[in-house]
């Protein structure tokens, strides 16, 4: 049965209200986010992301799990 | 709102400051950054897993309560990350059209939901054309700039 826009719609509509009422449409919390990280993990946690070896490391990480692919 | 992928939720996570992540730590603190359960998964499928990179090098060089520390940081989601549940988000995962995976279906279904734009640190032609075919923006972050 092919899904249309309509369906996807109302499916969202339905979503959006039962996360409403349930106050999840915003984070629990507002404010800045913090962690207790090391600095010398924050600045590897840097070096990771910025030459693309976490992005490996995430790739390897989910590697014959297809459902977890950002292909 | 905005729904960000494993590699920039890292990056607030570690509060990163440069450039490239400055508009979402703002995001952040004015609670407009959401992820996804796959992408969480993902992230603390990396953390659990030595590897080769600079984080686990300097993890591997740190104390034990360093590594408890950095453990968990990442293991709980800030309250100040949103994140929609399965409950809400399967309906509308299977009223989108094509063949997605999990990962795919979960990130566009969330965008969808929260009217927000996603937000990637690698191009994906799967996760760009999901999110085109329901007029989803996607914005990749280069931590290189």
């Amino acid at each position: 049965m092919a899904i249309s826009t309509g369906d996807l719609r109302a499916a969202a509509e339905r979503a959006r209200a039962a996360a409403s009422e349930a106050g999840e449409l915003r984070p629990a919390r507002i404010g800045k986010v913090t962690t207790d990280i090391p600095e010398a993990i924050r600045a590897a946690i840097r070096e990771d992301l910025a030459s693309g070896a976490y992005q490996k490391a995430a790739q390897d990480a989910v590697a014959g799990d297809p459902d977890l692919a950002q292909g | 709102m905005i729904v960000v992928d494993d590699a920039l939720l890292l990056a607030i996570l570690a509060e990163q400051q440069g450039a490239a992540e400055a508009f979402l730590i703002t995001a952040a603190e004015a609670g407009e950054v959401f992820t996804t359960g796959s992408w969480f998964w993902r992230l603390a499928r990396v953390v659990a897993r030595p590897g080769r990179g600079a984080l686990s090098r300097a993890l591997a060089a740190s104390s034990e309560d360093e590594q408890r520390r950095v453990h968990n940081a990442l293991d709980q989601l800030p309250a100040e990350i949103g994140l929609l549940s399965m409950r809400r988000l399967v309906p509308v995962m299977a009223a989108l059209p094509g063949q997605l995976n999990l990962l795919t279906a979960e990130a566009v279904a969330a965008a969808v939901v929260l009217g927000a734009r996603i937000a990637v640190s690698t191009a994906s032609p799967l996760l760009a054309a999901a999110a085109s075919s329901v007029d989803v923006g996607i914005d990749v972050v280069d931590f290189g700039s």
